[in-house]
């Protein structure tokens, strides 16, 4: 079940969130972990049933390798356990997700001709999966415990986060979870939480749907061979750059919300990334659970190995760099990329991001004796800094977007058709139809609220919207400063935003891009 | 404010929004060109027959895509006129269309056509248990709340569907070319007053390869036969709950019914049924008490009258046309609606 669907919104939403309160309200405040799991398995299975099985599986194993990880701490059965553990993860996850991409590309190298039957990706099973490698990794910490199984289980299943995360971590959600407050302050929390979710639902079926509409064509042309001209070019990348932002972080407020709804907060997934100045910056606002993710279970354990080999290898400043943060920034980014989906152009766009970093640090170090005697750069350089951020993320974004590597190399061709400049002046709305038939005006107006209008959790700063909120709370201010107070003028505000943003999930449902990753 | 009151408030704006969009005016014509580009396309036509074309309307065939395959309007035409009876016959049939479909269309018809002198309703082999899906599209504000199903799901998502629906409608009649609609008719664009089957835009008619008289067409259509025989699955509840079970169908059948009697349009329900398939309709003994029945099952024992099992092929339209010509003609007085012919063919 999406979110973004009617049934969810006008169904189980209400009837879990009803059910949810009656238990707490009977007194049954013991059970409300069994009713979540149980919520959680029928959310999940409206999808495809039988692959709940997996998820049950899934979770069953991960467990049983938690235990034994706590029980024989510090031993080698306890390290055994946990590689079998990622492992066993990696595997399933390779097994649904890349098994016909590596034939596929066997065949192709090999002319071989090896088949197997298509596999149906199990919904969600990326996130589930690298929620339950950071638990396996936490115990192994000893930053999570491994005792009851239904604390295991609520963790995972949480239904808000099991389709598209935010990757959420034991510690963060087991003591909401299972702590006394859960329950408390029921209106003031699906207040707060119908108002993100709202503001996510309106990201999602509003902006990015109609953002779609924009690049989608152009990209289909793209896959059937058409040359792409500058104009088309430029209006794909830009749409979709929108649509993908507004896409996934309208998804992140809907979980946001609903968990709240539910009186549980999750960790923030974006932070105004189109406003960074840099693409280091960037990547610490966009997906930012899943950065966390790598930094904490796959960036950090490989980089105290490789900084002792460039000690013991005395290498000078510029190779340390090289062989201690750029190419092990580029390897780990094209393997992010990868995890996106089996296709190159996926890992085509994490080496492009992982090339982005590295480049970004080098600049950064550079930079770094300058800023300390000049200060840092004024509003000018910032701008500049923001516009070549944005554009790289554009560049990328096109082969993200793009079904084959010819597809995405086709767009960029056409952004760089510099002679044929005049091409632009068909973006301009000319008729009154033009509003709504061409993408310009509706660009500008997402822009404009990217640019200019605070970000959901800036907008509800007051209630704490996400854990780790002290942390953001004073990065990217917004230019207009909006927040949100439970007023009669928000409530006629976000109403009509939830009436707009509802009225466009009736048109058709549309996936979510990260849904299907 | 109290949060409490928040969401009170929340929840009173949004149910006004609702009901302002709700009443946003729209142009019908516009409406009907809403499923353009799907195979429910024809219903342009639909609209353009019943408001643009002078040319009478005397016989209206409203059903499934059994009755826009199996029923052609120029063939019927010919016949009946063999028959001493000159009268403009139009086929409103949509494809998959159940119940709730028919009578959408056949109010629109009756509003525009009120002189409409037959009404004829090809059935399906039992009523569906759902409404149909392009209802939410087509459907009036009336057809929707006068005829409450809550427990269908495709009457529950034309409810949802309604605010956002008005609202593009409202916007696509005031900027028509924005979205690729027009609110004036272009006869260079009409298909034709008298339009075979074929000629219409969206769904068509199957066409097998095999050929209609091979023994692959035979092996064909008899294992869809079967198939199409096993998903005609019996009523779920007992008949004292056949109003949850089928209410979206039972309900839209009473009001056509009523509609036609209002209007004084003779109503007739025609069963054709699919290849070996049952001999009536499931619910022939209480449509029997509403309207004549008139059931041929002497086509569905033949193949090559079948492009596949549910559809029947060009080769039994002569068959289904005389028959049903023998049968209007033998039902109407005579000398009765002597077609005026201003539209012509096209």
């Amino acid at each position: 079940m999406l979110f973004n669907s009617l049934s969810f919104v006008f169904i189980f939403l209400p009837i879990s969130l009803a059910c949810y309160y009656a238990l707490i309200g009977v007194g049954l405040r013991k059970f409300i972990f069994a009713y979540l799991i149980l919520a959680s398995l029928v959310f999940y299975s409206v999808w495809n049933p039988p692959y709940t099985l997996l998820l049950i599986a899934s979770i069953i194993g991960n467990y049983c390798c938690g235990f034994l990880i706590e029980k024989y701490r510090d031993s080698r059965t306890s390290r055994l356990a946990l590689t079998l553990g990622v492992l066993a993860n990696l595997g399933v996850l390779s097994w649904y997700k890349y098994a016909n991409f590596f034939i596929d590309n066997a065949n192709t190298l090999l002319g071989s001709d090896w088949t197997l039957t298509r596999v149906i990706l199990p919904l969600g099973i990326s996130f589930y999966t690298f929620v339950q490698i950071g638990y396996l990794v936490d115990v192994s910490r000893g930053t999570a415990e491994a005792r009851r199984f239904t604390r295991y289980a609520s963790f995972v299943l949480f239904f808000p986060q099991l389709v598209a995360g935010p990757i959420v971590q034991y510690k963060e959600m087991v003591p909401q979870l299972f702590g006394r407050n859960i329950g408390r302050f029921a209106c003031g929390n699906i207040a707060v939480g119908f108002t993100i979710f709202a503001i996510g639902l309106f990201k999602k079926t509003v902006i990015a749907t109609t953002a779609d509409g924009f690049a989608a064509p152009i990209f289909q042309a793209a896959h059937a061979g058409q040359e792409i001209g500058l104009l088309a070019g430029w209006t794909a990348a830009v749409t979709y750059t929108i649509q993908v932002y507004f896409d996934f972080s309208g998804y992140s407020d809907m979980a946001i919300g609903v968990a709240r709804m539910f009186g549980l907060r999750l960790p923030p997934n974006f932070h105004s990334p189109l406003r960074a100045a840099s693409i280091i910056e960037y990547w610490r606002r966009w997906h930012m659970s899943l950065q966390r993710f790598i930094v904490s279970n796959m960036y950090q354990p490989i980089l105290l190995p490789i900084t002792r080999l460039a000690a013991k290898w005395r290498l000078g400043k510029w190779s340390t760099f090289v062989v201690t943060v750029a190419l092990p920034m580029v390897v780990l980014f094209a393997v992010i990329g990868l995890w996106h989906g089996p296709a190159w152009t996926y890992v085509l766009f994490g080496t492009m991001h992982g090339t982005y970093l590295a480049t970004n640090e080098y600049w950064r170090k550079r930079q770094q004796k300058r800023r300390r005697k000049e200060g840092q750069p004024g509003p000018r350089m910032v701008a500049v800094y923001r516009a070549l951020t944005l554009l790289a993320v554009a560049f990328a974004n096109v082969m993200f977007r793009a079904e084959a590597v010819i597809d995405g190399v086709r767009i960029w061709r056409g952004m760089l058709r510099v002679g044929s400049m005049s091409e632009l002046a068909g973006a301009l709305p000319l008729r009154p139809e033009d509003v709504v038939a061409k993408p310009l005006i509706g660009a500008l107006a997402a822009i404009a609220i990217i640019a200019l209008l605070p970000n959901t959790q800036q907008f509800m700063a007051r209630y704490g919207p996400v854990l780790h909120w002290a942390k953001w709370r004073n990065v990217a201010p917004p230019r207009i400063a909006l927040t949100w107070r439970p007023s009669l003028k928000w409530a006629l505000m976000i109403a009509a935003i939830a009436f707009v943003a509802i009225s466009f999930a009736s048109s058709g449902q549309t996936q979510f891009i990260y849904v299907n990753f | 404010m109290s949060t409490t009151r928040y969401l009170g408030a929340m929840l009173l704006t949004i149910l006004a929004l609702s009901a302002v969009a709700v009443l946003l005016p729209h142009s019908t014509y516009v409406r009907y060109q809403s499923l353009n580009g799907t195979m429910f396309e024809r219903t342009r036509y639909f609209y353009e027959r019943l408001h643009f074309d002078p040319a009478p309307v005397d016989i209206i065939i409203l059903g499934a895509s059994r009755a826009a395959a199996g029923i052609s309007s120029p063939h019927l035409e010919a016949d009946l006129a063999k028959r001493g009876k000159n009268l403009r016959v139009v086929n409103l049939s949509l494809p998959a269309a159940a119940m709730d479909m028919n009578l959408v269309i056949a109010r629109e018809a009756l509003r525009e056509r009120p002189d409409t002198r037959m009404m004829i309703v090809l059935l399906p082999d039992a009523f569906p248990r759902q409404g149909n899906a392009p209802f939410a599209e087509l459907a009036t504000n009336e057809d929707i709340f006068a005829n409450p199903v809550p427990w269908d799901g495709e009457w529950l998502r034309a409810l949802g569907r309604l605010p956002m629906r008005q609202m593009q409608l409202f916007a696509r009649t005031h900027l028509p070319g924005a979205f690729g609609y027009t609110t004036r008719f272009d006869p260079a664009l009409y298909p034709g007053t008298t339009v075979d089957r074929d000629a219409l835009p969206g769904w068509k008619p199957p066409v097998p390869q095999e050929g209609y008289h091979t023994a692959a067409h035979k092996a064909v259509v008899d294992s869809q036969s079967a198939l199409r025989h096993r998903l005609l699955s019996p009523p779920k509840l007992p008949p004292a709950l056949s109003w949850l079970e089928y209410g979206a169908s039972q309900a839209a059948a009473r009001k056509l019914i009523q509609l036609c009697h209002e209007k004084h349009t003779r109503l007739i329900f025609v069963y054709v049924p699919y290849y070996k398939g049952p001999q009536e309709p499931r619910e022939a003994a209480w449509l029997r008490t509403q309207a004549p029945l008139w059931v041929e099952t002497s086509v569905s024992s033949d193949p090559s009258l079948y492009a596949d099992s549910g559809h029947p092929s060009s080769l039994a339209l002569p068959v289904l046309s005389a028959w049903l010509a023998d049968r209007i003609a033998a039902d109407l007085p005579p000398g009765a609606a002597a077609g005026v012919t201003s539209g012509g063919n096209r």
